[in-house]
């Protein structure tokens, strides 16, 4: 009764250890370093409390910071499910089985590459003068400039789409898959029963789907969170503060501007909080 | 008018045919049963008729109008599954209007109609729940609603009882005969069990690789059946096949097989002198014979005694045949006792021993 007892601990204990050192210490960390005012400039510095807190709210970059933080947040998730179940539908529909093989090989691609590199692609595809995707503005306009990246209503989207490009198609494989896991009897019995094509899916497959979709709709918006890179290379939170989030506008105060690093990790501590709330709500609203 | 005409229909997959020009007309508000063994093409002869497979060539038409490239909801058919199909995350009545929400029939109305379906069925107490709260029988009543309140011109049953256990399947087919004998409307069934084939069908049809083997009500079935195939398929236990070499006799023929002579007066087959043929008799027809009687005799050792209740299922070998007799159960030998059974001439069959054909005359 001992040994086995034991053997469970045997293994958990180390994992545990090392998962505890690598993410309690930075966390921990973290919030004692936002309760003080350091700053790497100079190596003194004193307990503040919550001051770094209360700045925060009254720091207009910060809210500006939120925001696009929340709009980031909505348009990439709401943008890569309504791809994913449109492809994925529309794959389903359309292609037959060796098609749909070459397509789930396709659009797997985008996802395979690294962040930094997708970012520098499509850096490059946004270009004005030589990029592919305002190519056809140039030719329709005759040459006029576009540049959505340095356009403060356009950078954010831009931005995006290159985060839809690389997860709505690798959902999309997913949904098609899914799809393809569906018993096809009530499927028949919604043809019988007058369903145009896309009232099936609409009545019947997705909200059949309805658990595994909002599995996928979670794993995205967790993904979504860590935009940093992508960001960091495309704009680095420009033109002006239009996409900076608030792991942008955490590292800028952090590290580059003006290394107030108490204030950064302030900042980092409240994300970490407003995440885990929301994130626990949301969840427990599905559930129910 | 007849209600269903299929006329030279083929189904092919790739190189494989499934079905071979099939004719076949169905009257209206007739109950016909497509049975078969599986693999036999009966299912997807009805999914044709749903829409839901291709077909592949002849023409198929439902109420006159002619329905190869029709949409499956375009038919006027509706169709209960083998696995009943509901829609797992809606409720018993939403799943019963789904038709109708779909052809924008007004709520008010569908309320009633639903009622009123759900009335004849005694799924009242249940529209609320969702299908997973029910148990299997129910589930194929809410299939069975489904399908009625569309008030198609056929419906269309895909082996619904095959998933029920025993108990359930003989109550829910005794339902469905009362809801044809109470709503009149045009049915083909699929099945694998002969038994509901026989109970609920007005006609059957014997299907056997993609090729209707024979046609007709649950009575000519079993007692004319046209070939060996339809003869052996039907009825349980199985006819007993006894292969025989016919000769002139007197004014009848003589019988030779299984180690004895049977004679019979023959006059309601085609036989020639000399004839190989295969005699089939079903085992209950077959009776004990005193130890006195003269006549046709089959005599063995009881090798085998599968008992029923009422009767037992005796089996006995025969010249190096096997041979079964159904026998009351009072009358049951011992095991490895002597039998002797004897027969009606009328209750044989006698079949073409190439061909397979049946030799009774028309």
């Amino acid at each position: 009764m001992r040994r086995r007892s034991f053997l469970p601990v045997t293994f958990l204990v180390p994992t545990l250890a090392i998962l505890l050192v690598l993410s309690m210490v930075p966390t921990l960390y973290a919030i004692v370093i936002a309760l003080q005012n350091r700053e790497l400039s100079t190596p003194g510095y004193s307990w503040v409390w919550f001051s770094n807190f209360a700045d925060l709210f009254l720091d207009r970059r910060f809210l500006n910071a939120v925001w696009v933080s929340v709009k980031w947040e909505i348009v990439t998730v709401v943008a890569t499910m309504v791809v994913a179940i449109g492809l994925g539908v529309l794959m389903f529909e359309v292609a037959g089985p060796r098609l749909r093989n070459f397509y789930c090989l396709l659009f797997i691609i985008p996802v395979l590459l690294p962040r930094v590199s997708a970012a520098f692609v499509w850096k490059f595809a946004y270009h004005p003068l030589y990029g592919i995707a305002t190519y056809p503005y140039r030719l329709v306009t005759g040459g006029l400039i576009f540049d959505p990246l340095s356009k403060a209503s356009t950078a954010l989207f831009a931005v995006a789409s290159v985060d839809v490009w690389q997860w709505g198609l690798f959902f999309a494989v997913i949904v098609l898959k899914l799809l393809e896991t569906l018993p096809p009897q009530p499927i028949e019995a919604a043809r019988l029963d007058h369903a145009r094509r896309w009232q099936i899916h609409a009545y019947v497959t997705l909200p059949m789907l309805k658990a595994p979709l909002i599995s996928l709709m979670f794993v995205k918006m967790i993904e979504s969170l860590r935009s940093f890179d992508l960001i960091y290379v495309m704009t680095r939170g420009g033109p002006g503060v239009a996409t900076e989030t608030l792991d942008m506008y955490a590292f800028s105060q952090g590290f580059i501007e003006s290394g107030k690093v108490s204030y950064a990790s302030a900042m980092a501590v409240l994300m970490m909080i407003a995440t885990v709330i929301t994130f626990t709500m949301l969840w427990k609203r599905v559930q129910a | 008018m007849s209600a269903i005409t299929c006329s030279h229909v083929d189904k092919a997959y790739g190189a494989t045919t499934v079905i071979r020009d099939l004719n076949l007309s169905i009257e209206e508000h007739e109950f016909v049963v497509f049975l078969g063994p599986s693999g036999c093409g009966k299912s997807t002869l009805l999914r044709m008729l749903a829409g839901l497979e291709d077909i592949s060539g002849g023409e198929v038409s439902i109420g006159g109008k002619v329905v190869n490239d029709l949409d499956p909801g375009e038919r006027g058919i509706a169709m209960v599954f083998q696995n009943y199909a509901l829609y797992p995350h809606m409720t018993i009545f939403d799943n019963i209007a789904f038709g109708l929400r779909r052809q924008k029939v007004p709520a008010a109305e569908i309320g009633k109609r639903v009622e009123a379906v759900s009335k004849t069925l005694g799924l009242e107490p249940y529209l609320g729940r969702k299908p997973t709260e029910l148990s299997g029988g129910q589930q194929q009543r809410v299939a069975i609603a489904r399908a009625m309140i569309k008030t198609p011109k056929v419906f269309l049953f895909d082996e619904p009882l095959s998933n029920l256990d025993a108990k359930l399947r003989n109550h829910m087919r005794v339902e469905i005969a009362r809801l044809h004998q109470s709503l009149k409307t045009t049915t083909v069934y699929v099945t694998h069990d002969q038994l509901e084939a026989m109970t609920l069908a007005d006609r059957i049809v014997l299907l056997k690789d993609g090729v209707i083997e024979q046609i007709g009500s649950p009575a000519e079935i079993y007692r004319r059946p046209g070939n060996m195939f339809v003869a052996g398929f039907i009825g349980t236990p199985n006819m007993n096949f006894i292969e025989v070499t016919a000769g002139r006799a007197g004014n009848g023929w003589a019988l030779t097989g299984a180690g004895t002579v049977l004679s019979i007066e023959g006059r309601g087959f085609h036989l020639q002198h000399g004839d190989r043929a295969v005699l089939g008799i079903r085992p209950p027809d077959l009776k004990t014979a005193n130890a006195d009687a003269g006549g046709n005799l089959l005599l063995g050792a009881a090798d085998l005694i599968e008992f029923h209740g009422n009767d037992a299922l005796v089996t006995f070998g025969s010249g190096g045949k096997e041979i079964s007799a159904l026998v009351p159960a009072r009358e049951c030998p011992d095991l490895r006792a002597p039998v002797r059974y004897t027969f009606e001439q009328e209750s044989i069959h006698l079949f073409d021993a190439t061909t397979g054909m049946s030799l009774r005359k028309q």
